[in-house]
């Protein structure tokens, strides 16, 4: 991370990408909401994505075909590195869950969620689990008092476990948080007894539940909506070319995310093998999570606020912060066009 | 005497007849005079101060946006709050007493695994290609092995920076040991020591700055490694620290933590240069001819 | 042409010659391909000085360093003192290790020891350096060191491999006087190997030139102390030497191969 900085700094002081940050010009803000702008064939869009989250679904849809600006793709694995890369210049848009935003924006980091996908239905679906092992006396999130439970600081595995406790009526402070890196040491961790209990993806909770290694005590159901954000540098949505390009992108992921929901079996292959599971348990978590885009509407922006104001509660945040500056809607209609949908009502 | 030889003063000593065409002056330079102290110490912190002006001035005339670099006096601030709010020094202790412990055990099995390896062929048969493996192994990555091993407490953590330091201190010591000048320990054994006593008197001692190198280079290990041990649970340290600021994306803490890094490695430099100067008194004399 | 003086047999020694020191019997060395030693014999006796020449690659380094323990024969029979001690080209002190601790080493660090220590410094004229480190000694100073090692031992056979070939022309005249008043003083038996003719008819006793394994030319030297070139015999000597060396030497003194 310490290296993405200095790569950063260095980066922005020769930076080519657009202009500088400022109020967004007309003629992006214009081509953004007709969805056409001049020649793209000279633009380059730089994503950052995460455990192919993004171009897993694009690939094998065919949304990579025939795409009038150029894609160069970037790997990350965290949120916070993809926030720093884009406040460096280095990439345009990016893929992070809900917490990295909130924070980038304490920073002050100018960028914007212009996207987001969610499960189909949050209230009941959830692309998070917390584990048990199989034989754990713990069956209830009420018994995990006083129990050592995995996270990660600062993401939304903390978030689950803040919001799984409150709702049982206890404190955040009532389990002893441990936190180990990477998420393979935390599996470890939980084999070895050393943890009583794991927050991790569904998908990797299903994998540990086949192999006999855990058993699932809640999904995140509830707790998070499980958003997945596209996030754009501010200057990257300044400009014109590019806010374009950024607007058909997110266009083709929707169609892509649809074609995914509708072929699994067709799907569930490449999902196994990016994430490092069997085909299985992958067509179980493409079937009872189907995750899909929506314009960004009062019930995401709400979420979004009651995390930060959970965070600042918890003294995680420092100072109040009103998250609807985070977000910038301009390609609502876009993806209400692609989607067919009007984004969810709660 | 009579077989002296009566040799005359030459009266002409200097003459004033024709010289020479083309003659010049020889082209010599002055040696350089030795520096005083203060302007050697004066010269060291020259490009340091001269970065941190150069921080100052990109921050403060907006060469650079705020959210890419932070201004020195940010991190300034940042360093006070640690200090008092977070206790910084609280950390600073955690950390410190990890990587010195982690630096004690593997520095330890370095020197006596590279004596061995330097001063036998078996040894070095034996130990060198299991050494050489250690050199690469990413560290980071077996985070998760060390988990099902040794588990979450303090243990994996000193386990790991022990075994990043071992390499260096091996190398050097094997290299050191090898590299004595063996005529001076064949001297040594015609007068009658044994080869324990030769090892322990004139080996070791003579391969000493070799292995202060690889110290050195261990000191810095060992401080590095914390980054990837206190990503197992911990709860304190700079490691931690640091691995908090990335998640938060807080740049400030982040470079504060950095510049931590940094006077720990003046830091460290200092200290090793104390010890060479306590271990080794019989270096630094000049002959006089 | 070789002359060769054999060393009387061990049952006719006569009483009052000294008792043999050093017994070499046909050894036999060879380095790869190369027979340095081939049949070798050779006896010194107690308190002789014994100046070994040969042209490079004669093999003297190598009988030096079979008499010091430091190399063995492939075969033949080689007898020698138990206490023996060499002084080698570099001074070879241990840096590490104060002056007077290299006088001594091995042995402890008793007042006793120190005592001899002082002593045999005291007689190479560097007791006042005794607390020195060995970094601050000049090239001449820390051989005169390794000489009151080798002799705070009292050995009964002194080996010295070229001990002055490395330092500068002044100090090595003195080395040498120092070296014959030492042995003068100890008396211990002395083997010297040596490039220099002039240092050899200087101090040794007797001169013995190796040559293709073996040796060539074995003469004592009886000309009264303290030598020096310029009298007849000690050039007449020399000539004869250095001719055995493939070496001769042009009137006007400069030498051509």
């Amino acid at each position: 991370m310490a290296a993405a900085v200095i790569a950063a700094v260095l980066s922005a002081c020769g930076s080519s990408s657009g202009s500088a940050s400022g109020a967004p010009s007309a003629a992006a803000t214009n081509a953004a909401a007709t969805g056409v702008a001049a020649d793209l064939s000279q633009v380059t869009l730089r994503v950052g994505d995460e455990y192919d989250i993004f171009q897993g679904p694009l690939q094998a849809a065919g949304q990579l075909a025939n795409v009038p600006y150029k894609v160069k793709w970037s790997t990350f694995v965290s949120g916070p590195a993809v926030t720093a890369a884009e406040v460096g210049g280095s990439i345009d848009v990016g893929e992070m869950s809900d917490p990295p935003p909130i924070f980038a924006q304490a920073a002050d980091a100018g960028i914007k969620i212009v996207g987001a996908q969610e499960p189909q239905n949050p209230a009941t679906q959830s692309s998070f689990a917390i584990v048990v092992k199989p034989n754990s006396p713990v069956t209830s999130v009420a018994q995990l008092k006083g129990k050592k439970v995995s996270l990660l600081n600062g993401t939304i595995l903390q978030y689950i476990a803040i919001r799984a406790l409150l709702r049982e009526g206890l404190d955040y402070g009532d389990i002893t948080p441990v936190n180990v890196n990477p998420p393979s040491g935390a599996t470890a961790a939980l084999q070895r007894g050393s943890v009583d209990a794991l927050i991790t993806s569904r998908t990797a909770a299903e994998g540990l539940v086949e192999q006999g290694q855990a058993r699932v005590l809640i999904t995140g159901a509830g707790l998070s909506r499980s958003l997945n954000y596209l996030v754009a540098s501010e200057s990257a949505l300044n400009d014109a070319g590019k806010s374009a390009a950024i607007g058909d992108f997110l266009q083709r992921l929707a169609k892509a995310q649809q074609w995914v929901n509708t072929h699994i079996d067709e799907y569930a292959p490449v999902y196994a093998k990016n994430n490092g599971v069997s085909v299985p348990v992958a067509v179980k978590v493409l079937k009872e999570v189907p995750i899909v885009y929506v314009p960004i509407t009062e019930p995401i922006k709400s979420a979004q606020q009651s995390e930060a104001d959970i965070f600042l509660q918890q003294g995680i945040l420092k100072t109040k912060l009103d998250t609807s500056s985070e977000f910038d809607t301009r390609f609502n209609d876009l993806v209400a066009a692609a989607t067919g949908s009007a984004g969810p009502a709660s | 005497m009579a077989d002296v030889v009566q040799v005359e003063q030459r009266p002409d000593r200097v003459t004033t007849g024709p010289v020479v065409p083309d003659l010049v002056r020889p082209a010599g330079r002055r040696k350089v005079r030795q520096r005083s102290r203060p302007l050697s110490l004066a010269l060291r912190a020259l490009v340091p101060l001269a970065l941190l002006g150069l921080w100052w001035l990109a921050t403060d005339a907006g060469w650079v946006r705020k959210q890419v670099l932070v201004s020195p006096w940010r991190v300034a601030e940042t360093f006070d709050s640690m200090f008092r709010t977070d206790d910084l020094a609280h950390h600073l202790g955690v950390s410190l007493t990890r990587s010195g412990i982690g630096l004690l055990i593997g520095a330890a099995a370095g020197l006596v695994l590279g004596a061995v390896a330097g001063l036998s062929r078996l040894g070095e048969e034996l130990l060198d290609s299991s050494l050489q493996m250690l050199r690469t192994v990413p560290f980071l990555a077996v985070v998760p092995l060390f988990i099902i091993w040794l588990g979450i407490g303090e243990t994996p953590k000193i386990v790991l920076i022990a075994l990043a330091t071992v390499f260096p201190v091996y190398l050097n010591t094997s290299s050191g040991v090898r590299n004595v000048d063996r005529r001076v320990v064949e001297a040594a054994q015609s007068y009658g020591l044994s080869r324990l006593r030769v090892t322990r008197e004139v080996v070791l001692p003579l391969a000493l700055p070799q292995i202060f190198t690889g110290l050195r280079y261990s000191m810095g290990v060992s401080v590095l490694a914390l980054i990837a041990a206190e990503q197992i649970n911990a709860n304190a340290g700079i490691g931690y620290l640091l691995n908090q600021a990335e998640s938060y994306g807080q740049i400030n803490i982040l470079l504060a933590c950095v510049i931590i890094y940094c006077v720990l490695g003046l830091l460290g430099d200092v200290v090793v240069r104390f010890l060479e100067h306590v271990a080794m008194p019989w270096r630094g004399g000049v002959a006089a001819r | 042409m070789t002359e060769a003086l054999i060393a009387p047999p061990l049952q006719l020694q006569p009483s009052d010659s000294p008792p043999v020191a050093v017994r070499v019997r046909d050894a036999h060395r060879r380095f790869g391909r190369r027979s340095v030693l081939d049949g070798l014999d050779l006896d010194i006796h107690s308190g002789q000085f014994v100046a070994l020449l040969g042209a490079s690659g004669s093999g003297k380094t190598t009988v030096l360093r079979i008499l010091a323990g430091l190399d063995v024969v492939d075969s033949g029979d080689v007898f020698v003192p138990r206490v023996r001690t060499v002084v080698f080209q570099e001074p070879r002190l241990v840096q590490s290790k104060r002056v007077w601790r290299n006088v001594t080493i091995g042995r402890g660090r008793s007042a006793a020891t120190r005592q001899a220590a002082l002593a045999a410094l005291a007689e190479v004229g560097l007791d006042s350096h005794a607390d020195a480190w060995p970094a601050t000694l000049s090239g001449g100073e820390a051989q005169r060191v390794a000489l009151a090692r080798a002799l705070v031992r009292e050995p009964q056979l002194l080996l010295l491999d070229e001990p002055f070939a490395a330092l500068d022309a002044l100090t090595r005249l003195n080395m040498q006087q120092l070296i014959a008043n030492l042995c003068l003083r100890h008396r211990p038996a002395v083997l010297i190997v040596t490039h220099d003719v002039e240092e050899a008819l200087r101090l040794a006793d007797r001169v013995v030139v190796l040559r293709s394994g073996g040796i060539s030319l074995d003469v004592d030297v009886d000309l009264p102390r303290p030598r020096s070139p310029g009298s007849g015999a000690f050039d007449a000597l020399r000539t004869r030497l250095l001719a055995e060396l493939g070496v001769h030497d042009a009137p006007n003194g400069l030498t051509h191969p």
